[in-house]
């Protein structure tokens, strides 16, 4: 994996979600539960944020590690996605760019995997992502 | 004169409650970065560690390129924040950060992102 510390914004962006439609089975993002200060009400703003897609979600699950962060004594939600032409306009819609995918209008971290092959991963609130190499040559 | 006493025994347990916690249980920068070389298997080139090399990989050498480390004392505690962003003085690509805080007698890791979870 490759780890890139510039952010892939507008067309490039687009470009690449269009990239990783193709060779992507799901996607995932994550909310931390540290920055929710009423939990109820970050979830159903969550909720509402994903409605256009609630049909793709696979699961929701708690999680205290995922790709780019580990949080020993916290957690945080994990979503995760089915990888389609809907959920790829969601993803353009939202964002504009790997690291604008950040707390408090979004949440933060997405994550594409091919299978069980995590193929980008991204660390919003850090600014950089880690990117399977062959897929970086595709994206380039 | 038992009054006296008395009262010298109590300030004297006092003291003794309030100094203890600040002796023994406060750390320092040193144990700060011998917990972080022997946690991350790192070796620190310099006294406070804003430099270091991964044991076993000398190619790149990390810088701490931004961070804070926040110190205060209460009456029977005592806190300590450190946060890290270190960098590759070779492939500026590679960073990784690390939020860590003093809990009673140990550091305690917060956060942790990039190569300290994992080296890509």
């Amino acid at each position: 994996m490759l780890m890139i510390t510039q952010d892939i914004k507008g067309k490039r962006y687009e470009a690449l979600i269009d990239n990783l439609l193709k060779h992507c089975t799901h996607f995932a993002f994550v909310e931390d539960r540290r920055r929710m200060e009423i939990e109820e009400e970050r979830l159903a703003y969550m909720d509402v944020l994903t409605e256009k897609i609630r049909w793709d979600l696979m699961e929701r699950t708690i999680v205290s590690e995922w790709e780019t962060t580990r949080l020993p004594g916290d957690t945080a939600y994990l979503y995760s996605f089915h990888m389609n032409y809907r959920t790829a306009q969601f993803l353009k819609e939202h964002g504009g760019s790997l690291f604008r995918w950040i707390h408090p209008e979004l949440p933060e971290d997405l994550m594409f995997y091919a299978e069980d092959t995590c193929v980008l991963a991204v660390c919003s609130h850090e600014s950089f992502f880690v990117v399977d190499e062959a897929m970086w040559g595709q994206i380039q | 004169m038992k009054k006296w006493l008395f009262f010298g025994f109590i300030v004297l347990i006092v003291a003794r409650v309030w100094v203890t916690p600040m002796y023994t249980t406060s750390p320092d920068m040193d144990d700060f970065v011998s917990w972080f070389e022997e946690t991350y298997s790192v070796q620190c080139e310099d006294e406070s560690c804003d430099t270091f090399t991964l044991i076993g990989d000398q190619t790149n050498t990390y810088v701490n390129e931004e961070g804070y480390m926040k110190q205060s004392s209460g009456f029977f505690t005592f806190e300590m924040e450190v946060r890290r962003l270190y960098r590759s003085v070779e492939e500026p690509e590679r960073v990784g950060t690390i939020e860590v805080r003093w809990n009673q007698d140990s550091f305690e890791i917060t956060e942790e992102t990039g190569i300290f979870v994992s080296s890509p």
